[in-house]
């Protein structure tokens, strides 16, 4: 299956329950694309067996169309996030570049110490919700490791 | 390109004609393409034509022969489109890699220093009661709500802290003159700081005018604070949107521009150049009145007009029902209103748009007018910082709006906080990298790219993450929109029309309002 399944769709406690491959997406981008939706609803993450599950409550009233709706935004969300991750994947070096000169000529020329350790530091993805820092963490932590 | 090729068969397509990106396929088979042959670039079907351009900021629009050929690398040195190639970079081979180095640093300057501009939230107390405004607006009575000279000194420490040659420090609020004490004190805080510092200072005030009197007049005259103001076109449409109990808000306003307007001319300035900075929110009653807006402008003696859209910010969601309107209106309104000003300049009044002038100064005068909105990485916390009045300090004036509905995301620290931890903590980074274009699906492949940029507080805010996306962007969709408008208008403009856009890409620099620098 491409896509999220609806596993469970309920308007009277408006919650929905998705389930997806676990091997389709990785989990930066489902925990990125779940973030989204924090502000409209709870989010739990959870695994049953080769699939994760995403179960959504509504932080307030959603009808039966609502629910559909966000299950197709999460689609997309999911999608873009994976192309997101790509591009930055692909672009890594003048993402990287852009990024360290920036913040560089802003603070002054040196970079705090645990700036470039950052990906040594036992976060997860919780110390990252954006799921946006994850490559670059994992650039520092090549660089380190090397 | 002549005017018969961008006919479409509506009347609104004529008035906003729309590009799409080419599918190469249909224009030469891939097994002739030669990558090699040019630098990497990105491409847009505009009518007949199509755009391309390079990460440099380099454009052309080429017949679809000459694209064919482009794209197939047959272009010889000594014929025309080798020639121009060649001269615009496109050629990869005839690249001169330090020149376009140097290129690349003199227009990414801003990567090389910190924040310049600094928004300091005096208060929230408001004599006016604005439809969109922000949801943080107390009344008069809530001086609690004011910046403590406390808390302005310590702002004002960070401010000095950048690494920027440039600091503005801009006034806001609520009403920023209800806290006139504090604003005065910071500006003679700061003149007495740079004496040391020797950067380039300087100050704007963002008011409503109704609390200035000729004592405050003068004094910001004297210290050379650039004025700004919200005028939001003719007397019924400011009003109705711009509610002042104590008053007429429109006959103030434009009484007290006539008159320091004026006083500009006393001192000597030149009051095409020195004039107090007015501009428009747009709303849906503003919609089908583009023509009275920009006569009003005029009227007042203003050289620009800057059509801001209604942002997502504040208030919005309340007022949304009479307030709100889609992105395809708003890009309807901004078509008509600068067709509008492209025909008042034609005969001869000089007024200019400022998103076509920000993007035609990238465009045709390869600049880089390091505004914040359209560049990339975007202004969040690098290119500026916003300041609440109980020292909160936040990635931007936008930042602050997003916290003031209740959400604190955009709060990078406090006062309390040293300049380096707030530039090197994890949300400012998170918030540079989300804020690239080089980091964006769309955008890598756009053609708008070298121009273009992101703001993050609008992708968090209507799209629920720092990067949003690009694809159903709205952002995107009006800054896609009016690069597709200007370069349909560079296409068939005339000689006449190209010294009008030559001129509204014309950077004069405000130099009065720079405090002078101590000698060293
Ligand atoms: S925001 Fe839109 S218009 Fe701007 S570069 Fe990205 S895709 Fe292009």
């Amino acid at each position: 299956m491409g896509h999220p399944h609806i596993e469970k769709l309920d308007p009277k406690t408006h919650t929905m329950t998705l389930s997806l491959d676990i091997g389709l997406y990785p989990a930066d981008v489902l925990y990125a694309a779940a973030y989204v939706f924090l502000d409209r609803a709870y989010v739990l993450l959870d695994r049953a067996g080769p699939r994760f599950e995403v179960h959504l409550r509504g932080k307030g009233e959603l009808t039966e169309a609502q629910l559909t709706a966000m299950s197709g935004e999460f689609e997309n969300e999911l999608l873009a996030q994976a192309l997101r991750r790509k591009v930055i994947k692909a672009n890594q070096k003048i993402i990287e570049d852009i990024t360290s000169q920036a913040i560089a000529g802003a603070a002054g020329g040196t970079l705090p110490t645990d700036f470039l350790a950052a990906g040594d530091d036992g976060m997860d993805f919780l110390d990252d919700p954006l799921g946006i820092a994850v490559p670059w963490e994992d650039k520092f932590k090549k660089k380190k490791d090397a | 390109m002549t005017a018969t090729t961008l006919q479409t068969k509506s009347q609104k397509h004529d008035l906003l004609p729309k590009g799409k990106q080419v599918d190469l396929t249909t224009i030469s088979s891939p097994g002739r393409w030669k990558p090699e042959f040019a630098v990497p670039f990105n491409q847009r079907q505009l009518g007949k034509k199509i755009l391309i351009s390079n990460d440099m900021g380099d454009w052309d629009l080429l017949t679809q022969d000459e694209f064919r050929d482009f794209i197939e690398g047959k272009p010889q040195p000594g014929e025309a489109l080798y020639e121009k190639l060649k001269a615009r970079n496109f050629i990869a081979k005839e690249i001169n890699v330090a020149a376009q180095a140097e290129r690349w640093r003199r227009k990414k300057q801003y990567l090389f220093y910190g924040p310049t501009l600094h928004a300091f939230v005096l208060t929230h107390r408001c004599n006016h009661g604005c439809q969109y405004c922000h949801s943080s607006i107390v009344g008069m009575d809530r001086t609690d709500t004011d910046m403590s000279i406390e808390t302005a000194e310590r702002a004002v420490d960070l401010v000095f802290q950048t690494t920027s040659p440039g600091i503005t420090i801009e006034f806001q609020g609520g009403e920023p003159t209800a806290n006139w004490e504090v604003l005065q004190h910071i500006v003679e805080y700061a003149r007495q700081k740079n004496a040391l510092a020797n950067k380039a200072l300087s100050f704007a005030l963002v008011t409503n005018l109704s609390l200035m009197d000729d004592e405050k007049m003068e004094y910001l005259l004297d210290r050379k604070v650039q004025i700004c103001t919200s005028l939001d076109g003719p007397e019924d449409l400011h009003n109705k949107i711009r509610i002042f109990k104590d008053g007429n808000s429109h006959a103030n306003l434009l009484h007290w521009m006539k008159k320091i307007n004026a006083r500009y001319g006393e001192l000597g300035l030149d009051t095409n150049l020195y004039r107090v900075e007015a501009l428009p929110t747009i709303t849906k009653p503003s919609l089908h009145r583009w023509k009275e807006i920009v006569d009003t402008y005029v009227e007042a003696g203003c050289k620009a007009v800057f059509l801001r859209k209604l942002d997502p910010f504040g208030f919005a969601a309340r007022t949304a029902k009479t307030l709100g309107y889609s992105m395809d209106e708003f890009l309807e309104f901004y078509a008509h209103a600068v067709d509008y000003i492209i025909e008042l300049n034609r005969n001869g009044t000089q007024v200019m748009e400022r998103h076509a002038s920000i993007m035609l100064n990238k465009i045709l005068a390869d600049q880089e007018p390091n505004y914040l909105d359209l560049r990339t990485p975007g202004g969040a916390c690098i290119g500026q910082l916003g300041y609440a009045p109980d020292g909160g300090v936040y990635s931007s004036d936008e930042g602050r709006f997003v916290a003031a509905m209740g959400d604190e995301m955009f709060k990078i620290g406090t006062v309390d906080d040293t300049y380096h931890q707030l530039m090197t903590n994890a949300q400012t980074r998170a918030m540079v990298m989300s804020g690239l274009n080089d980091a964006q699906p769309d955008c890598v492949s756009c053609v708008y790219k070298p121009w273009c940029g992101q703001q993050v507080e609008y992708n968090y805010k209507t799209q629920g993450s720092l990067h949003g996306h690009m694809r159903d962007s709205v952002w995107c969709k009006k800054h896609k929109s009016i690069f597709d408008y200007l370069m349909y208008k560079l296409e068939n403009a005339d000689e006449k029309d190209m010294a009008m856009f030559r001129r509204w890409t014309t950077n004069r620099q405000l130099e009065h309002f720079l405090q002078e620098r101590a000698p060293l």
